[in-house]
């Protein structure tokens, strides 16, 4: 019965996801079915949890799970009527020759194994004491997240003040199974490594003109030992591979957007970057940065006005969880002062340790191998394009690491390095795939040109 | 031309070997520690408690212990502030005794009695000490596996 309720709750999540999706890319006659897949797995989370933490604040319980399941398969419904009445259909791209093949083959055995490996671990510290714990309290209190947690000092350690996408996702198959499962809820990290390994192939495909580059790279990603072997990485629970999923896809449409000039990319670049601070708080981070490089392209294309309104949506949902934090008079957890230019400067002294700490952390190949080393050489690679869509990718791993390591001249641990040693690490597993999809371009010899008809229809 | 990507293929394919080489030692232990299951709602939380307390189906018998306070009333949790696991044990005990208020006391054995003597209140229904060892003035504590002591109301020598 527990198995029913967790299929049940994927299936009205996927609905959900899909229905988005089809909405977002109603403009293509052929709809790519793998990229449909995992698109509709991150709007499902994104459309679930939202769903969820507005429904309640006016119901609960039973009235909360049917509303949020109707919207759901209303969503699909309408997503679906829209593909049917545009005619457009769905296409499974399939491997071109015998090294695409292997390559796919390798690569699905691959992503069975990860899911396998998910399953063998416990949730880890944060996945459990920060994640899971606000899905099982809001569970036990009707679907809703109360009032004490938020304002209990005695539970700070698991960040109140996070954003509720990953707990509500957890929660909504709680919801559907009838009780929380410690288990089962594992399931739904392998589900984002899967989307993100399939984007990255995706991407690169797509930028470069080399479906097998794209198979190549995404094949290489668990080869990260902090991604496979690592607490931080997909077999614990945490929320930043599935921040690292959704930066690579806003940063993916945001640069098929530059490439082709079209309405779909641009639309789907808006709707993941809503998304991003949704995830965790460091997302304001990266959502700065994507929605910063947007405006770039905006400029660029002379079309700024669209680039601005994609902006707004995520502002409003940034605006809005700040407000209800304060309604619900959260007590956080203070790693970090307040930044003002005084405490930059009296802080200034850090920068030489910051520094150091960073480059002994990216140089640790028990966490790394030399996988910063090959996107440092990717990065050489970008630049010497002169290319604005390799600039622009290049922009958005070295920002976010920048952006990053700056955060750490705030921070209020008595051993801001000690800060650094147990967080960066994580941190830079956001930009990760961001990184394979520079490496995945930089393979290419020489950039394409004029190749967008012959992708698109082999891509889509 | 062609010497260009000679030496493109030779860059990548000498980094790719690197780079899988240092992994594979790493990745392919990892991957193969552990099997599936046990298939539990409580898989996570019994088998951090096994691991630090030594009990067995841990969070149901701490639900248990847990049923007999009076939700209205908190629940004080001291840990070591120099020991890792004491802290961890305490946040797992925090976890687990929703929805009673917790207030988690990060103390050092100097100052332990100070401590406790401040946490003692009327609306203090019991105390956890997580690999923290309660001082001896505490009567009446039940102990939890190897590593958490609970002391009710009763044993906090005041009447609520």
């Amino acid at each position: 019965m527990m198995i029913l309720g967790l299929l049940a709750g994927y299936f009205t999540l996927f609905a959900a996801g899909i229905g988005v999706a089809l909405l977002i890319m109603k403009g293509s006659p052929r709809l790519n079915l793998i990229e449909c897949a995992c698109l509709a797995w991150l709007f499902g989370v994104g459309v679930v949890s939202l769903l969820l933490w507005l429904g309640e604040t006016f119901t609960s319980g039973i009235a909360l799970q049917c509303l949020v399941a109707v919207l759901c398969l209303a969503l699909g419904i309408v997503g679906w009527r829209t593909k049917q009445g545009r005619q457009a259909h769905f296409s499974l791209p399939r491997p071109k020759s015998t090294v695409e093949w292997i390559l796919a083959g390798v690569l699905l055995l691959e992503l069975f194994i990860i899911f396998v490996v998910c399953l063998k671990h416990t949730l880890g510290w944060d996945g459990l004491l920060v994640w899971e714990i606000k899905a099982r309290y809001a569970f036990l209190d009707s679907g809703v997240l109360p009032e004490a947690y938020y304002s209990s000092a005695g539970r700070a350690f698991s960040h109140p003040e996070y954003p509720l996408a990953i707990p509500f996702t957890e929660l909504w198959l709680y919801l559907w199974m009838g009780a929380p499962h410690q288990f089962w809820i594992k399931t739904i990290f392998p589900l984002f490594y899967i989307a993100g390994a399939l984007l990255v192939a995706l991407f690169v495909t797509r930028l470069s003109g080399k479906p097998w580059l794209g198979l190549l790279a995404a094949l290489l990603i668990p080869f990260v030992p902090f991604v496979t072997a690592s607490p931080g990485g997909v077999i614990v629970g945490y929320s930043d591979i599935p921040l690292s999923v959704f930066y690579l896809t806003a940063l993916g449409y945001l640069l098929c957007s530059l490439e082709r000039n079209s309405p779909s990319a641009l639309i789907a670049y808006a709707s993941i970057l809503t998304l991003i601070p949704w995830i965790k708080s460091e997302g304001i981070i990266l959502w700065s940065l994507l929605a910063a490089m947007g405006l770039i392209v905006g400029l660029r294309q002379h079309r700024l006005r669209p680039f601005l309104v994609a902006i707004l949506p995520g502002l409003f949902l940034i605006t809005g969880w700040r407000v209800y934090l304060k309604a619900m008079h959260v007590v956080t957890a203070s790693d970090f002062a307040r930044p003002s230019f005084q405490l930059l400067r009296e802080n200034l002294t850090r920068l030489g340790a910051i520094g150091g700490t960073a480059f002994a952390e990216i140089t640790e190949t028990s966490h790394w191998s030399i996988f910063w080393l090959l996107v440092l050489v990717a990065i050489i690679y970008l630049l010497i394009a002169r290319q604005l869509l390799r600039l622009l990718l290049a922009i958005s791993v070295l920002g976010p690491i920048i952006l990053y390591s700056l955060t750490y001249f705030f921070s209020a641990w008595p051993s801001y390095t000690a800060h650094m040693t147990s967080s960066l690490p994580r941190l830079l597993l956001h930009v990760m795939p961001a990184g394979w999809l520079a490496i995945g371009l930089a393979l290419q010899l020489s950039a394409p040109k004029a190749q967008t008809g012959k992708l698109e229809s082999k891509l889509d | 031309m062609r010497i260009r990507f000679y030496l493109h293929l030779g860059l990548w394919s000498a980094l790719f070997a690197v780079f899988l080489a240092l992994s594979v030692r790493i990745v392919g232990p990892a991957i193969l520690e552990n099997k599936i299951g046990p298939i539990d709602p409580n898989h996570s939380t019994d088998s951090y408690l096994s691991g630090l307390t030594h009990v067995r189906n841990g969070s149901e018998l701490f639900a248990n212990l847990i049923e007999i306070v009076p939700r209205e009333k908190s629940l004080v949790i001291f840990v070591d502030a120099e020991s890792s696991p004491s802290e961890f044990l305490g946040m797992l005990v925090a976890y687990l005794s929703w929805p009673h208020d917790v207030r988690i006391v990060k103390a050092r054995e100097a100052t332990l009695e100070r401590e406790l003597t401040a946490a003692k209140s009327s609306s203090v229904a019991g105390m956890f000490f997580c690999l923290v060892k309660p001082p001896a003035s505490l009567t009446g504590g039940t102990h939890f596996g190897s590593s958490i002591v609970f002391v009710p109301t009763v044993g906090l020598g005041f009447n609520p």
